[in-house]
Order: structure tokens, then sequence, then C-alpha cells
């Protein structure tokens, strides 16, 4: 277990959750260890659940697979790494889309340069990335402000805008 | 957060019936298991997925490394489950080709 918060950094901008879902962006982080992945799905399912939600219970679950996918990833190339990486999320959501963006702190852990072999775990089993691009919207490799490579996965809203 | 992993055995059947999230934390914990019943000469397996709440890609990457340590002894690794966010990730990612899957453990036996 991490001698770490898990809510290390946390920042939301423009947020009323309560009304109507009207959530800007969250930002959190994790520790970049297997106990912290059930807290992401959890949090980010917690986020976008709800009565007034643009999303049903079917596309939630989705969204957390997904996410669990990106983190467990991202802790296996964190394994070994000198110092405590942190798994960062943004997340955006409004009554269209829901944009969730994951990356590690440590420019070591960097989603581009281990994209090729990302997604083959220890076993040489590969279904993390079948698992992401079937369940969402859209998937793409981006660069964050500091040009750290992140992951950023789309779902569109179910609902009529 | 955790798995729970209740053992059962009938017929030369041993069934694993987990309750909780299979994922990267405790997913070893079903590979410790299954690892064990294959030392013991237990090459039948059911696992029981019906009281799982969540499983990724980690649950699967162990069932599928279960069924590669039990297939060169003539042994065969079934699947309950009737969830069907379950049974999207063994649809995703072709699995229900290769795991038997039953809507309860009865079936899975009498199908072993």
């Amino acid at each position: 277990m991490s001698k770490f918060s898990p809510f290390l950094t946390a920042a939301t901008r423009r947020s009323r959750i309560s009304d109507s879902l009207m959530i800007s962006q969250i930002n959190f982080s994790i520790p970049a260890e297997r106990e912290y992945v059930g807290l992401a799905r959890l949090v980010v399912g917690g986020l976008i659940s709800g009565e007034n939600s643009s999303f049903g219970g079917e596309v939630v679950e989705d969204i957390k697979l997904a996410l669990s996918e990106v983190c467990t990833h991202i802790v296996r190339a964190a394994a070994g790494q000198p110092r405590q990486v942190f798994i960062e999320l943004s997340f955006l959501v409004n009554e269209e889309e829901l944009i969730l963006e994951v990356g590690a702190d440590d420019p070591a852990v960097d989603l581009a340069a281990l994209t090729p072999d990302l997604w083959v775990d220890p076993g040489g089993v590969n279904y993390g990335l079948a698992i992401i691009t079937s369940l969402l919207d859209h998937v793409e490799l981006v660069s964050d402000p500091r040009g750290r490579a992140v992951l950023r996965l789309k779902k569109f809203s179910e609902l009529p805008i | 957060m955790d798995l729970r992993i209740d053992v059962g055995e009938k017929d030369g059947v041993v069934t694993l019936k987990l309750n909780g999230e299979v994922d990267v934390y405790t997913a070893p914990k079903l590979k410790s298991r299954l690892i064990d019943l294959v030392d013991q000469g237990k090459f039948k397996i059911i696992v029981d997925l019906e009281d799982v709440d969540f499983m990724d890609s980690s649950g699967l990457g162990v069932l599928v490394g279960g069924l590669k340590r039990v297939r060169p002894h003539e042994g065969a690794i079934a699947l309950v489950c009737t969830q069907e966010n379950i049974l999207k990730i063994f649809r995703i990612t072709g699995l229900v080709k290769v795991f038997p899957i039953f809507d309860s453990s009865d079936q899975a036996v009498k199908n072993l």
C-alpha cells in the first residue's frame, strides 16, 4: 500500500453536479498501484451516475471498464520505476459527451513509447485495447500541455440533445 | 473492492465461486487458486461468475492462463455467467468461442 494519499491532487472547475450534472472538468490522480484502480472506477462511476446523468447504466459500466483497462496498463508499465508514479485523470462531461484523459505523471511511463506493447499482459494475452475501442466512441493518443502523451477516451451521450 | 473465492467439488469437478471484483488487484488471487488446483491434479474446473460485480482483461488473462494449464491434462474450464456486463467482455474478445459458458453450475457440471 502506498504511503501517499490517493487524492494528492484534485481540482474541479465550474462544477455543479447536483442539478443537471454540469461538470466542466475534474482532475484527480491516484498512485499507479494495483489497489487504486478500483478507486478510480468508483470515482468516475460516481461522477457519471445518477438520475440526471446523460449516460445510462450500461454506458457507465462500459466507461468504468475502459478506464480500468487503461489504468491497469499504466500500473504495469510503472512497476519497477524508481520513484512513485501517479496516474493522472482528467474528466470532462456535459450533456453531449464525456471525455476522459488518462496519463502518468512520470515521463518514464510514456504512453506513446509504450503503445506497441502496452496492451499485452505478461501472459501474452492482448485484450485491453480491443475492449477499450469496442466500448468507446473515440480513442486517441494526444499530448497534454506539458507534452506528455495521454490517452483520450470519448463517449457520446445517448440522450437527445 | 475485494474478491472472495469459495471452492467446492462434486463428481471430480471443482467449482470456484467468485464474489466481488476481478481486476489487476484481485486477479493474482484467482491465478494462485487456479495454479494450486492444477498442482493438486484438478483439471476440470468451473468458474462461477454469477456474483462477480466487475471483471476486466486481467481476469480474462488469468482464465486463459488457467485453460492453458489444464488442457495438456485433458482438462477444461467452464464458466457460469448470465450477467450481460460480464458476458460482454467475453464476446468482445472472442472468448465465448474458447470457454463454454452456462446459465447454472449444474449445467456446467453435466457438460464438463
